[in-house]
Order: C-alpha cells, then structure tokens, then sequence
C-alpha cells in the first residue's frame, strides 16, 4: 500500500485508464482500468477513493460515473446520472460530490448513501469546472459563465424559495467557455477562460479584482500553495507563470512572469504539490511532466498514452475502512432524509486509560481531613472496626509522635 | 556507585530509592488494625510516586546484581505488606491496602505485574463481592480495579485472560451500581473502562448494563455531574455489539424516550402535534418502533447522545428527528399554549420554567456535540440549525444560555466557513453589538439602568437598530472628543451636563442585571470568528459598525480594567481582563480582515496593542507582540496587492475608502448633503477659539434653552471635527432621535457618555487637564440648579429618580480616578468629571427635543446644518 507516499494520477479522454505513479520515485504505482474522461472530471473523494466521470460512448443519454478504490484496478462502481457528467469536485471531507452536467445541471450527491440531495439548472450550457471555498460552490460553464452557489441554501428548499436568485453571483465577464477554476485562501479565485485571459476574483466581496491577458486560450490554472503566483496552462503548451499580486510601481504590463515551455500541445491540466516545491501538468500530447518550480526545470517526463492526457492529480491516498460504496442516484428521492452516516475518523488500536487511583486517594484524603472524622466514612462496619470511632482522639495524640518518629527514622535508616 | 551502605552519589542515585522504599515498609506502613493519619497516607503515595520506589528499573549500563536484588526484595516487602492490610479484617487497613494496591498496579515494573496481576485481581475481586462491603471499600476497589485493566490493556499478550476476568467484573459492578448510590460514581467508572477495553466481555450483560444505568441517569438522586458519566457510559455501550447498527438503535431508543418524556412535561406549554411529529420523523410508519429504554425518567440529564455521536465506527444518525426534538426543547419558553389543556397546572407551568435553563442548557450541550459530531454532514440540516439558533438568540436571556449559543455559532462559523457567517451575520452583529455596547458604562461603575436593557431584549429587532445608531453616536462624539475637548464651547456643554447627569434615573438594583462579562467576551469571541471567516463579506454596512464597536469596547476595556491581571489557571469567573484579551484579539481580527489597506482605527489600535505590551509576562502582552507581528504586514505590506491600484483607495488618507463606501450610495443613512461637513470644518472651529476662557460663565447657564444651545453647539463641533463619515449617520441619527426621545434613550446616552469620557481620557489627557478643571469645583453648584429644570420636562421620573440616584454618580465620578495609575492621577480626575459633562448634551438636547420648538431657534442661527434637526 503506498499510503504515505504522494501519487500523480493522469487520464486521458481516449480510453487509456488512470494511471498512478509516484510522485518522488516515478515508479508506477497502479493503473485503473477503463477510463476516459474529460478534463476536470477525475477527482479524489477525500483521498479516501477516486471518482471519474466518463465521456459519453454514443449509446443513451445518461453520464457514467466510475468509483475505483485504491487498492483495485478495476472499477469498483458505476453509476449513471441523469445526463453525462463533465465536472466532478468533492467536499474535502468526502461528504458531498458534486458532478456538472453536459446541459448545465449540477447534481449534489450525497457519498455515503448515493443519495441525489438535490439537483438544479446552473448554466445555459455544460458545466465545465468546479471549486470550492468552504461551502461556496464555484462553477464555470461553456457560456462563459461563472456562477457562485451557497450550498447551505441549495440544500434547503425553504432558502431556496426565499432566495431571489439561485445563485450568489454570477460574473459574465469572460466572453468565451471557462475551462478552469481554482480557489484560495480568503475566497480569492482564479479563472481561466478560452478568452485568452485569467480572472482573479474576490468572493467574498463578489467581485472581480482584475484580468490578465495572454497570448493564447488558457485550459487549466493551478495556484502555487504559497499563493503568489498561479501557472496557467495555455493552449500551445506553454505554462504561464503568473503574478496574483500586481506591483504598484508599473503598469501591470508584467502580470506574465515567465513560462514552462516544454510541451508540444495544449496543457489541459495542471496540479501543484503541497509544498509548492512540484508543478505536474499533462498535455494534449499524451505526456505528463513533473515540474520544480524554483529551477523552472522538467524533473521527470511520463508517457501516459497516445491519447491526450485530461487530468492530473496529486493524492495521498488514504485506506480507511469505508462504508461501501453507494452508486450515485439519477433522481432525487422523495421526502428521504439524508443519512447523515458518521464515519470513523483514524482507527486508534488499544485505547489508553490514565490512571485513577492516586486522583481518587486524594478525594477521598481530602472529604476526610474536610469531616474531621474518618469514621464518618468508615463506619457501621462489624468487626473490629467499632473501635473506628475512636481512631480520631488516637489519632491526634500519636499523630505528632508518629510523624516526628517516621521523620527522625528516616535519615537514620540511610545507614543501615 | 555508593555502596550499599555509604553516602549516596546524589539524588539520582537509584540505591536511595531502595532504601526509601525500606523505610516506608518497615516505618510508615501500618501493620493491618494499625493505623495512619491521612497525612501520612498522602505522603507515602507521593513518596512511591515521586521516587519511582517500586519501578524496579535499573540505571543501563552498569547492572548492579546487588542493587537488584535488594531493589526486589524491598518491593517484595512492600507488596506482601500491601497484600496483608487488604486481607486485612479491619476496614480502614483494608481500604488503605486496596489503595496502595492500586498505587502498586501502575508502578510495579512490567515483569512484576505479569506474575502477580491475577493474584491482585483476586484480593481486589473479593473485596467487592463482599455482599455487606463498606462504601469506601467498594470505591477503592473500583478505582484499583480499573487500573488493573488500564495496565493490563498494555500487555496484549494478556488479552485472552484479561477480557475473562473483564467478564467477571461486570456483576458486581452492576451490583454496585444498583446499590448504593455513593459508590456508583467509582462503579460506573470501572463499567465504562471494560466496555472500552474489553467489549466482548460485556456483550452478555448487555441488557442488564443498559437497564442499569438507564435507571441510574433517570434517578432523581443523581447529581448532574456524575449523570454526565452515566451517560457517557450509555453512549459507549453499543460499542459491545458488532454490529453497527446498535448505534443508531441507541441513539433512537434515547430520542424516543427523551421524546415521551417532554410530551408530559411540556404538555400545555406548546403545540399538541409537535411529539408526534417527532415520533414520525424517528420511527417511519410501517416499522415498528424499537424497544423502549427504560420506564422512570424525568427531563434533564441527556446529553448521552454527544457521546455516541464523536464515537468511533460509522452510525447512522436521525438527524432530522434530532434536530426537531432540540428545536422543540429549545422553543418552549414556558409561556402557556393558546389551546390551554385542561391537565395544566400553574404549578406544573411553575415547575418548567424553573427547570427550563437548565433544560436549555443540556439540549444547547447537545446541539454543540452534534454539530461537532456531524461535521461535514451537517450540510443539509443547516439551514434548520441556522435558523433555530436565530430565532433562539431573541429567546435566550439567561447569561449561561447566551454564552453557549454564542459558542455554538463559534462552532457552526468554524465548522462551515463563509456560507454560514452569511446566513449568520445579522443575528451574530445585532445580538453582539446589543450585548456589547454598555460595556463601556458598566466597567466605570456608572451603573446604567440601560443594561438591563440589553438582556431583556437583546435581540428585538427594533431595539438593537436604536442601539445601532447611537453607537454611531457614540462613535461620532468619541472621535470627536480630542478637539471637543479644547473648545470651550464644549466646556458649557460640560457643566451643565454634570448637573443633569444627576437627572438621570439610576437603580442600584440594576447591577445584577448588567450584561455579565462572560456573555461580553462570548460575543467578542464570536465577532472574532465572524470577523476571520467572513470579514470580507459585503453585506450591508455591517463592517464599519462592528470595527467601530470594537475599537470602542477595547479602548473601553483597556481603560477601565487597570493594569492586566494574570490570572492562576483555576476556573472561575471571567474578570475584566478577559474582556481586555478577548476584546483586543477581535481587534485584531478586524483589523486583518478589513477590506481597506488601512483599517480607519488602526493607530488606536496599535496604541492598545503597544501598552498591552507592556504587561510583561501576560497572555495578554503575549497576544500583543503576537498582534504586532500580525501588524506589521498590514502597516508596511510586502505582499502586492491583488488589485491595480485605484486613486480611491490610496490608503495614505483613511478616510478615502470609507468615503468611497457611502459614497456608493450603500449607505440607508446617506443624506444628500453628506459631505457639506468637511467646509464647515473651518467656520466652526474659528468661533470657538474667540473664545477661550468661557468656563465659569457657565455657572450661569442653567436654563433649559441656553443648555440646549451649549449642547448643541458643542455636539456640532464634535460633528465637524471627526471623521467625515459620521456625520451625516450622526445628522440623520440626530432626526430620528429628537421625536422618538424617552426615558429609555436618555439611559442609554449616559452610558454613551461615558464612553466618550473614556475615550477623552485616553486621547487627550493633558489638553483636558487644564480645561476641565474648574468644572470639579463648580460641580455641586450646577447640580442645584439643575434640579428644578428637570420637572420641565418630565416631571414625575426624574424627580422620583433623584433620591437614589446622587451616590452612584458619586461614585462614578471618583472611581475612575483611582483606576488609573497613579502619575497621571490629576490629569484623570480632571477628565473623569468630564463624563457627566458630555452626558448632558444628550440629555439637553433630548430636553429640547421634548419641551418646546422654542429652544431650536437658538440653533438654527448658528447651525448650517439645522436643516436636519428642524
């Protein structure tokens, strides 16, 4: 099991499965087998399992949603949305999943019952990427769309009525498909569109803070994870590194501060480790590249298939036990409560108890010095201990005594 | 290494503990039917404790045969001395033999307690099956017994053995518990630790083990606090069953019951249908409701089901019962149903609503656990959390009941980040400013009768949106003060305020009735979390109120609390300096998260952070460096700004953005004329230095028109010198004030008032210092004069008020002065009696407002801004 270890997961549209490799070594670790999916529609359900929304095969008009476990190549459960699935994102704790339909509808599941929590009309046409901050749903659709939902009140239907509009905010200002997403802290998100530009957008305030232009259609974003700078993927195969600050001194016209260019075709995904130290992007020409990001250097080259690749990941897979996992339903229910399942959080093997009695001998130590009379406690006791009632009086003659004896006795007992 | 018998290498030197262990064998030890005072039983078990004296382990390295062996021998000693006292037929050498059993299964090396351990459980065993055994015996034998299985859960190799002798506990521990209500805490104890360690072995007890200690946490006897363990042991039960489902079987088993038992109690006091809804929700129709739990039970005591809920393994959870069953709880407030029931009595209406805050209590408790249990899950319930806490928040009055749905939205703010803090901010801002806005006046000792105000409706919608805006008020003349200060304008305006702050009605009896300090630093603590979660939210104008009540509450806590007192770590109640911590820490969290590159009161808040530094060896100087380092990012950034920079928000002039802001038209208060202040700035400010020395004409000044006409010519004063932005919020707060004036407004200025006092304290000392003190001698004049003025306007309340009311300004007027420290004394008293002063321009110009038009006239002439007020 490569628990601790970081994998770089990579899928391709054509059906070339997922594969798993380590992200330190480059060795391959797993490979999930089938798979073709679109780009933004693999994801790690909480590191706990992987979710892949697959492009649809012609026949009927339902999506296809694999689950794979980490440890099994193969698929673990398919379900069938309602319409093919383009998007896929779910909460950081793995409750929720939520899939961005070919019409623009977005599903809200519920992971641990497959329950269908609710579903709604996001966009006017597909959605194609998601992010979340908190429980604020981000999505960018092919109109050119980004929309802001509050879960809290997509998940209520009494909110849901009361609200004037469904969604939070709805920006419009990218003329063409937006094909990437990606929040940070303090509701700062970034967005990529084929218009040529990136977005960066203050959620919170609802707003967008400014734009930045480059030379061609942009596919993926990724933000470095010490939030200064974000690499945009664009579609000749450059990687853009751009500034999220703008210095004040200039004019802005150096927002571009450089670019990866080691890829022939477009970069379709991007995926940026946790110490902010690795960049993994994977391309339209079947290629997967590890980038360090301080020497702008490749540090490892995978061939992934011939198709293109459409996903890149970095997890930690963790190998809980889980529930089993439920396939994800193509209605809402009617009137069936959430399940609301707890999960166990770390399994801990012989819990550890601390000690007691020293804590209880000074309770009770301290009840007796507080009546004055231990025989308040001891007795009504037979036997011998009808002599308790005296021990007080006893007590307090040879208390003096005793201590003074004990204490004259101890250093003279070092010499024996 | 000494030898045996020589001098010690030192106090590490392990032959020392051999010999210690000897000598409290052979000295100190009692022979069974001896005895030894409690003295000395507390010292031996701290001497073994301390020294180690039965650990047995030698020093590495040099392995010393003899040591060892006389090492061994002496533990030897001690547990054949040990195992004697327990044999013992004398009850206290078997107590105490148990006891130092116990001590003797923790110490004991490794190897030791593998050979005897089964021995010891035999002994500890006998005792407490004896069928007639004495309390403390049964007690300290659960106690070592417990300990027993602690250390034995580490040998694993031991597990066969110890879950049969696991089993062989359980019945007599049951007897226990069914015995004597004394020894149950211990029993119980003993319980819960076999259910961890060793659930097997209780599996077949399973119904007897549910049933007793169902009985005991229905028990009328049972305290509170020990019920808490009962409960707890209820919650792990199910952990004995494999299957999973035994979890939510309990939880549902728990709600049904706690169900019934509020359709008895609360019968009368809320609607009929409400329990059965519940049961419908809890036991879905076709399926047959599950066993009940136990028959005997009474409301209270049920937070079993937070337990289960942080348990381990994964269970299913009725949330939306649970939810509706806290909803139900929470909602009575004891008031009788409009379809009065025949069965209800006034005494049983009595008897809830005695029970009710504790009743609260619990069910907010367990809310808390199912939040906490539920994270992520929680999601579609939400909603239904987010509003019962509202609608709550208007209910809760009890000081306790406050604090812990303060800390429940701390919980739900953190648990679920921007989305809640939106859905939340009106209630957390209305409730927080409504709890948070008399401190000021509270901590001066002035004690004012608006503060039971406060706690008896905090949360009426109405109420704090008055409340709101005199903060506004407040803040306008705070800001103002520093230059209000110097005009002597402002000086008649003070005098005769000292006067009628005598008017003002003021209750000893109120003092209770204050908003007590735990519920202000809940609210500071939840304003904090709001503030980091979603500071950066848009709504409304919230974040200008909140930055400014906070600078408020800080400056006001930091002033009156005197230097910083550390307290011992003990808890108990919260003192003013946990208000000062609290306070600053959410003084930080607005500063950090102001959308603005300069926050508007940062350098007072640098100023706070700066003293509080200076309380060297404090949290709070702790917090304050900490706050500094936060700081020094926002005051000199290194990180760029995500926005091209725009020439509103240039960031030199604090004042720009805010100005930016209202002048975005957001602002509901927004008069056309706003920023018509900033000219007038001048024309004010050059009439009143003609005028310099004008004090003791004011002695004069008494009648009711020139007092309106002082006030109000100081109060525009303090308009125009402060920052723009207030005052067109202060002209048109000033409108809505004058017609709706009453008593209840007159009560709050005074504690407005002496905030501002406060803050002229600290802004301005030494200006004020030689101003302001004339007004000290003339005090008692003005006071006289006054008191006939005042049947004017009102005459019953204020005159009826008078009696009880001199003493506490009294004592407000010189407390403040001996708060301070001392070098700066003269400057403080003469400011401190400049509180009174600024009070009586609210209360003459509510005078004026009441009385007659005929006094406006006099303010028309020399105010531009008189458009407003007439």
């Amino acid at each position: 099991m490569a628990a601790p270890e970081q994998l770089v997961l990579a899928a391709s549209s054509a059906d070339a499965g997922v594969a798993a490799w380590d992200l330190r070594t480059g060795g391959v670790a797993n490979r999930y087998h089938p798979c073709a999916s679109r780009p933004r529609a693999v994801f790690s359900v909480a590191d706990r399992f992987l979710a892949a929304a697959q492009v649809a095969t012609g026949g009927g008009n339902s999506g296809l949603v694999h689950f794979y476990h980490w440890g099994k190549p193969q698929v673990a459960v398919k379900s069938f949305p309602a319409e093919p699935i383009h998007a896929l994102i779910a909460d950081p704790e793995g409750s929720y999943l939520i899939g961005g339909g070919s019409n623009g509808n977005i599903f809200l599941w519920e992971v641990a019952s497959g329950q269908l929590l609710h579903t709604w009309h996001g966009h006017y046409r597909a959605v194609r990427c998601f992010a979340l901050y908190d429980y604020w749903l981000v999505s960018g659709s092919e109109d050119g769309s980004i929309r802001v939902w509050d879960l809290i009140t997509m998940l209520d239907e009494q909110s849901r009525l009361n609200a004037k509009t469904l969604y939070m905010y709805n920006f419009s200002q990218h003329a063409l498909p937006v094909t990437d997403v990606a929040c940070f802290l303090g509701g700062i998100a970034v967005s990529s569109s084929e218009d040529r530009t990136c977005k960066i957008w203050s959620l919170p305030q609802g707003r967008m803070l400014r734009s930045i232009s480059f030379p061609v259609s942009i596919d993926s974003v990724a933000l470095d994870s010490r939030g200064h700078i974000f690499y945009a993927g664009g579609r000749d195969g450059k990687i853009y590194v751009a500034a999220m600050g703008v210095d004040g001194s200039t004019d802005g016209s150096d927002d571009i501060l450089g670019a990866l260019d080691d890829h022939s075709k477009a970069v379709t995904s991007l995926a940026s480790s946790t110490d902010g130290l690795l960049l993994v992007s994977g391309s339209e020409d079947g290629n997967v590249r590890v980038w360090d990001t301080r020497s702008q250097q490749v540090i490892r080259k995978i061939k992934h298939s011939q198709g293109p690749v459409t996903n890149v990941l970095i997890v930690t897979p963790k190998n809980v036990n889980l529930p089993p996992l439920q396939p994800l339903r193509k209605v809402c229910a009617e009137n069936v409560e959430p399940q609301s399942v707890i999960l166990p959080r770390s399994e801990s093997d012989v819990p550890t108890l601390g000690y007691k009695t020293c804590a209880y001998a000074e309770r009770v130590l301290d009840a007796i010095q507080m009546h004055g009379d231990s025989s308040i406690l001891f007795g009504g006791a037979g036997g011998p201990n009808q002599q308790g009632t005296d021990w007080r009086s006893r007590y307090l003659e040879l208390q003096d005594l005793f201590a003074g004896e004990v204490l004259d006795q101890l250093p003279s007992s070092r010499s024996n | 290494m000494a030898a045996p018998g020589g001098f010690l290498a030192g106090v590490k030197d392990p032959w020392l503990k051999v010999r210690l262990l000897r000598a409290v064998v052979t000295e100190r030890l009692p022979q069974p039917g001896a005895e030894l005072p409690q003295a000395e039983v507390a010292s031996v078990l701290e001497a073994v404790r301390t020294h180690g004296l039965l650990v047995e382990s030698l020093p590495s390295g040099s392995p010393d045969p003899k040591l060892a062996e006389a090492w061994r021998a002496a533990v030897d000693a001690w547990v054949e001395r040990v195992v004697e006292l327990v044999d013992s037929d004398w009850t206290y050498s078997c107590w105490l033999g148990t006891l130092f059993l116990g001590l003797t299964v923790q110490e004991c090396s490794n190897k030791r307690f593998a050979v005897s351990y089964s021995n010891w459980f035999e002994k500890i065993l006998s005792n407490l099956q004896e069928p007639s055994g004495v309390q403390l015996i049964s007690s300290v034998s659960c106690t070592s017994m417990r300990d027993l299985f602690a250390r034995l859960a580490k040998f694993l190799n031991l597990k066969k053995e110890a879950s049969s002798f696991a089993g062989r506990v359980v019945e007599p521990a049951l007897r226990l518990l069914n015995g004597n209500a004394s020894v149950a805490a211990e029993a119980v104890d003993l319980l819960t630790s076999v259910i961890m360690l060793y659930p097997s072995s209780v599996n077949r007890h399973y119904n007897k083990v549910e049933s007793a200690i169902v009985a005991k946490v229905m028990s009328t006897e049972v305290v509170v606090k020990s019920s808490e363990k009962f409960s707890r042991a209820l919650a792990l039960l199910p952990s004995v069953r494999v299957s999973e489902d035994s979890w939510s079987l309990m939880i549902q088993k728990i709600l049904i019951m706690v169900n019934y038992l509020l359709n008895d109690a609360f019968i009368g006091l809320e609607e009929e249908k409400k329990g059965h809804d519940i049961m419908m929700l809890l036991v879905p129709a076709g399926t047959n409701p599950p066993p009940t739990l136990g028959d005997q039970l009474r409301p209270g005591g049920n937070c079993d089901v937070d337990q289960s809920l942080s348990g381990s393994g994964s269970v299913k959870v009725p949330m939306r019962a649970l939810i509706a069953l806290i909803r139900r709880v929470l909602l009575v407030d004891g008031s009788l149903h409009k379809k009065l029931f025949p069965s209800t009595t006034s005494l049983h209406q009595e008897l809830i609503c005695f029970e009710l805050p504790s009743l609260h209590s619990i069910f907010l408790d367990l809310l808390n656990a199912t939040i906490k249990g539920m994270r992520s899950q929680l999601l579609p319930h939400a909603v239904s959390i987010i509003q019962l806490i509202t609608e709550y928040f208007k209910m809760a009055t009890f000081p306790n009941l406050r604090t812990k749905i303060y800390s429940i939205v701390q919980l739900l703010l953190t648990s679920t980040g921007i989305g809640t803090s939106m859905h939340l901010l009106q209630a957390i801002v209305s409730n927080a400013v409504a709890d948070l806005n008399c401190s000021g006046a509270n901590d001066t000792t002035i004690i004012s009768t608006n503060a039971s105000k406060v706690t008896s409706e905090p949360s009426s919608k109405s109420y704090s949106k008055k409340r709101k805006q005199e903060q506004q008020i407040q803040n306008s003349v705070v800001l103002s003060s520093e230059k209000a200060a110097i005009s002597p304008k402002k000086m008649k305006g003070s005098y005769v305020s000292i006067a009628s702050k005598e008017m003002t009605p003021e209750t000893t009896g109120d003092v209770r009735m204050l908003t007590p300090l735990s519920v202000r630093i809940a609210a500071l603590e939840t304003l904090e979390i709001l503030l980091n979660v979603g500071g950066a939210l848009r709504v409304d104008h919230w974040r200008s109120e909140v930055d400014l009540l906070l600078i408020n509450v800080a400056t006001s806590a930091c002033d009156t609390g005197g230097y910083y007192e550390q307290k011992p770590s003990t808890v108990e109640e919260p003192s003013i300096s946990d208000l000062q911590l609290a306070s600053l820490k959410a003084l930080l969290a607005s500063f950090l998260s102001s959308p603005h590159a300069r926050p508007p009161y940062l350098a007072r808040g640098i100023e706070l952070f700066r003293r509080g530094k200076l309380e060297i060896d404090t949290k709070l100087a702790e917090f304050c460096s900490h706050a500094a380092l936060a700081l020094d990012v926002l005051v000199h950034p290194r990180a760029l700004s995500l926005e091209k920079a725009s020439p509103v928000g240039s960031g030199l002039n604090y004042n720009a953005p805010e100005k930016a802001v209202f002048g975005a038209g957001k602002s509901p208060f927004l008069p056309s004329t706003a920023m018509e202040a900033e000219d007038t700035y001048d024309d004010w400010l050059a009439p009143t230095k003609d005028e310099p020395a004008e004090a003791p004409v004011n002695d004069q000044a008494i009648g009711t028109n020139t007092a309106v006409t002082m006030s109000n010519d100081s109060r525009h004063l303090a308009l125009i010198t402060e920052d723009p932005k207030n005052v067109p919020l202060r002209n048109a707060d000033a409108v809505q004030d004058f017609p709706a004036s009453t008593t209840g407004d007159i009560k709050m200025e005074d504690a407005d008032a002496n905030e501002i006092a406060k803050s002229n304290k600290m802004d301005n000392p030494s200006s004020s210092n030689s101003v302001l003190a004339p007004p000290c001698t003339t005090k008692p004049d003005s006071q006289k004069h006054l008191l006939p003025s005042s049947p004017e306007q009102k005459p019953t309340e204020y005159v009826s008020h008078l009696g009880n009311k001199s003493p506490g300004v009294n004592a407000s007027s010189s407390k403040p002065a001996t708060s301070v420290e001392a070098p700066v004394v003269p400057v403080i008293a003469a400011s401190s009696h400049q509180a009174p002063g600024v009070n009586s321009t609210m209360l003459t110009e509510l005078f004026g407002s009441e009385s007659s038009e005929d006094s406006f006239p006099g303010i028309v002439d020399a105010d531009p801004d008189s458009d407003y007020s007439s």
